[in-house]
């Protein structure tokens, strides 16, 4: 019996006329609007930025090309320097802080079993609130002869701390500041990557006789290595270019102590109206911290594979 | 899928979409109108946002070191009101149609503008609204302010600056000299606008190259202020108006420490005031340093360590580490610091800016103080007399900006706000001091503002800056850091005052300034 054969009987579709786009091409023309305002926004000011960076640009002259002399200018300007290792000083107490603080808070609240929504709740709050405003509120409870710290500090009968105006105890402060803000955002990645642990190497280990502390060294503390590094990386780009806090907190002072290269730039472009320079030292920190970034990806996700 | 190409109408069906889209996401965004003229909060002369109280600029040309400043005491020409409209076109309804845009400092400067600017719109017969933008203090403000001039933008008319900026605004050509509009008798009445009623010295800080480029619209200065129940407790007489003289003034200050610690009040200070890093860390070195008759330029070069400003220095740390009058928190103090000390009854005398006082005088704000307060002069030295150019003003002027489509208008109002019978309204409601020396001497606005009879003191004696454009960022930023490393005893007054002065020096030859 002869088969139907429907598909030989078909009539072939008839070619469409004009023009029609492979569909490879829609993803781009349809982003095509958002990247022209990136574009806009970002990369243009970018480059226009550079182009300062060029130049000597005064407010009040027209602006003078210099080639890289703004540049050599840096190399020997120690401000520059010394205001960039507070930052990293800033920066690196910080984070460290940050990762102890949020990988203990995170491992208890994978302990907590009631109230553990409203717990996380708790703790998220200080990352909430707008770094000038929480700036501004320590440096009253700071305050020296009316904050409530030292009030509680002199209770107990210890003399009054002069935090924010104290050599010894200007960085402190900040640091403690900055701590309170956001070592939750640092609870909240590594709530979310225990969470996500698997539980057979755990077992295993159990299993085997491993204590606690020998889990925690050699198993949990590996498999979060990538969220290490996230955390890293974005926390070490915000608190390298920090600003708000030390603006409302100590102002840069007592002296320079707590002068961040953020704030040091600031001052140049809108007190010193010096706009050239200003762009010079932004490029500067921006190629420093690219090679932070690439340093630490290169070390902390090298390690993790070979592992 | 694999290999089907989008057809033309499926790729218009889709750019129809996402047009249609955004324009409705557009229609249901609103847009943000500018501050209408509107009745505003009440001008609070708090200004919790201000990081520091700058420092007073250089007039620019006009004024030259000490010898070719104001002469002291030189008293501006007050006159009574005229009557007259100070822009007789303005009043008479002669203006085009249109709105002005004021951009001005967040806090009581704005806020006199806010709730005035529908006078003007009735000054006008209706011609001219106003609308007002905050633009944030200080360095905020300079973050808005400084790249909207930069692109030439034409939507401000009004441009409002204070001293220290106007070293660097001035130059760049951002204001239209006044002279331009002032010679336009339809424009403006001079007899009725007075300008002489200024003091010369706040005219000449917005000056450039002889041309005056903003109207004066507040003058601060900082003020001794003192509790008067407190000093007949301790058995202290009032300083006069001219202030005490410092041997005498720390003698005072012993006097009321034994008392207070008599009493067993150990958290109140015989002193308050506010060395935080910047302006103020220099100003309570630089102002003794003046009245000792010391000068902190020699032409454009820095003598920052010569022996005035080394021995006022070190008067200024043993006040607060030696002797202990003042809190060692002082250090990181300013002007929110101060106010709120002194409010809550921290210390028997301040050293404070004159804004403060309409709330240390308010009952409702600061029970502690009010009704009990009295205003002079910082203290002088001896040896120079009271009458010496020894003070830091903080003049807040408004002008004309160069990019702006309405100058003619905008002039009309800068000169309207400014004239004594508008100016009258925000110097008795809080909203500034004004600088006329006839409002700070008239009976009515001494009754509800006895400060102003000090402050219009201080604003004759205002020490005059070197017409050196880097004056701002080396005062806020080079020795700025240094008196604040003195203050906290980072370094010893000679060496921080020297280093300062090395610094500066090594930043003006960068800048390509002649030595």
């Amino acid at each position: 019996m002869e088969m139907p054969r429907p598909l030989a009987r078909a009539v072939a579709a008839p070619q469409s006329r004009g023009w029609s786009i492979p569909d490879s091409w829609l993803p781009h023309l349809l982003l095509g609007p958002a990247l022209l305002a990136l574009a806009a926004v970002f990369a243009y000011p970018l480059l226009y930025s550079f182009w300062l960076s060029l130049n000597v640009y005064n407010l009040t002259r027209p602006p003078r090309f210099a080639g890289l002399d703004n540049y050599i200018l840096i190399v020997q300007d120690p401000r520059v320097w010394e205001s960039f290792a507070v930052s990293v000083q800033f920066a690196a107490i910080s984070l460290a802080l940050q990762l102890g603080l949020g990988l203990g808070l995170a491992l208890l609240l994978a302990r907590v079993v009631l109230f553990r929504g409203v717990i996380r709740t708790i703790i998220i709050i200080p990352l909430m609130l707008t770094p000038v405003i929480l700036g501004l509120n320590w440096r009253l409870m700071l305050n020296l002869d009316w904050g409530i710290i030292n009030y509680f500090i002199r209770l107990f009968g210890f003399p009054a701390i002069n935090f924010v105006n104290d050599p010894n105890w200007a960085m402190a402060a900040l640091v403690l500041v900055d701590v309170w803000h956001t070592t939750s955002f640092t609870v909240l990645v590594l709530s979310a990557g225990l969470a996500s642990l698997p539980e057979e190497p755990f077992e295993a280990a159990s299993i085997d006789g491993a204590s606690g502390w020998q889990m925690l060294w050699y198993l949990t503390l590996p498999l979060l290595r990538p969220l290490f590094l996230v955390i890293v990386l974005f926390r070490s780009y915000e608190l390298i270019r920090v600003y708000d806090i030390v603006f409302a907190l100590t102002g840069g002072g007592p002296g320079r102590l707590t002068e961040t290269i953020s704030f040091h730039i600031f001052n140049r472009m809108f007190q010193g109206f010096q706009i050239g320079y200003a762009s010079a030292i932004s490029y500067v920190l921006f190629v420093l911290c690219l090679v932070w970034s690439i340093v630490i990806i290169k070390v902390v996700g090298t390690h993790g594979s070979q592992e | 899928m694999h290999g089907r190409s989008t057809s033309r109408r499926d790729f218009l069906r889709l750019s129809a979409l996402l047009v249609g889209g955004t324009a409705l996401l557009s229609a249901c965004s609103s847009s943000q109108p500018a501050t209408p003229a509107a009745p505003a909060k009440p001008a609070e002369p708090a200004k919790p946002a201000e990081a520091a109280k700058p420092a007073a600029p250089a007039a620019a040309p006009a004024a030259t070191t000490a010898p070719a400043a104001a002469k002291p005491g030189e008293a501006a020409k007050p006159a009574a009101a005229t009557g007259k409209p100070v822009s007789p076109i303005a009043a008479s309804g002669g203006l085009k149609e249109t709105t002005l845009t004021v951009i001005i400092f967040s806090g009581p400067e704005a806020d006199a503008h806010t709730r005035l600017g529908s006078k003007f719109t009735e000054y006008t017969k209706g011609k001219v609204k106003i609308q007002v933008e905050e633009g944030g203090r200080g360095d905020a403000y300079d973050a808005k302010w400084i790249p909207g001039l930069q692109a030439k933008t034409t939507a401000w008319d009004v441009l409002h600056d204070n001293a220290n900026r106007f070293l660097g605004s001035g130059p760049a050509g951002y204001f239209v000299p006044l002279s331009t509009f002032m010679k336009d008798k339809e424009l403006f009445d001079a007899e009725a606008y007075n300008n002489e009623d200024f003091p010369k010295a706040i005219r000449d800080v917005f000056s450039f190259e002889g041309e005056q480029m903003l109207m004066v619209q507040e003058a601060s200065g900082m003020l001794f202020n003192y509790r008067k129940d407190l000093l007949q407790k301790y058995g202290v007489p009032e300083p006069p108006l001219e202030g005490y003289e410092w041997t005498e003034f720390m003698g005072h200050l012993k006097t009321i420490q034994d008392g207070l610690a008599k009493d067993g009040k150990t958290d109140v200070f015989p002193l308050l005031l506010g060395a935080k890093k910047g302006a103020h860390s220099n100003h309570q070195i630089v102002m003794p340093a003046w009245a000792r008759g010391g000068e902190i330029y020699d032409g454009v070069k820095p003598v920052f360590d010569n022996e005035h400003m080394v021995a006022s220095a070190e008067m200024m740390v043993d006040l607060i580490y030696g002797k202990k009058f003042v809190s060692e928190g002082a250090i990181g103090y300013e002007y929110p610091d101060v106010l709120t000390g002194f409010s809550t009854g921290k210390a028997v005398t301040a050293f404070q800016w004159n804004a403060a006082a309409p709330t240390f005088l308010d009952a409702s704000k600061s029970p502690e103080t009010a009704g009990k307060l009295g205003f002079s002069m910082l203290p002088f030295f001896k040896e120079k007399g009271s009458k010496i150019n020894r003070f830091h003003p903080s003049p807040h002027g408004i002008g004309v900006s160069t990019y702006s489509k309405n100058q003619k208008e905008a002039f009309a109002y800068c000169a309207w706000f400014t004239s004594q019978e508008t100016a009258r309204d925000y110097v008795t409601n809080g909203g500034g001091s004004s600088g006329r020396t006839s409002l700070l001497t008239d009976k009515t606005v001494l009754d509800k503002n006895p400060q102003m009879a000090a402050l219009n003191e201080v604003l004759k004696l205002q020490h005059p800056y070197p017409n050196l454009e880097q004056y701002n960022y080396i005062y806020l930023n080079i020795l700025a850091a240094h008196t604040s490393a003195i203050f906290s005893r980072q370094t010893s007054p000679k060496e921080g005052l020297t280093k300062a002065k090395d610094e500066t020096i090594q930043y003006l030859k960068e800048q390509g300034v002649k030595l």
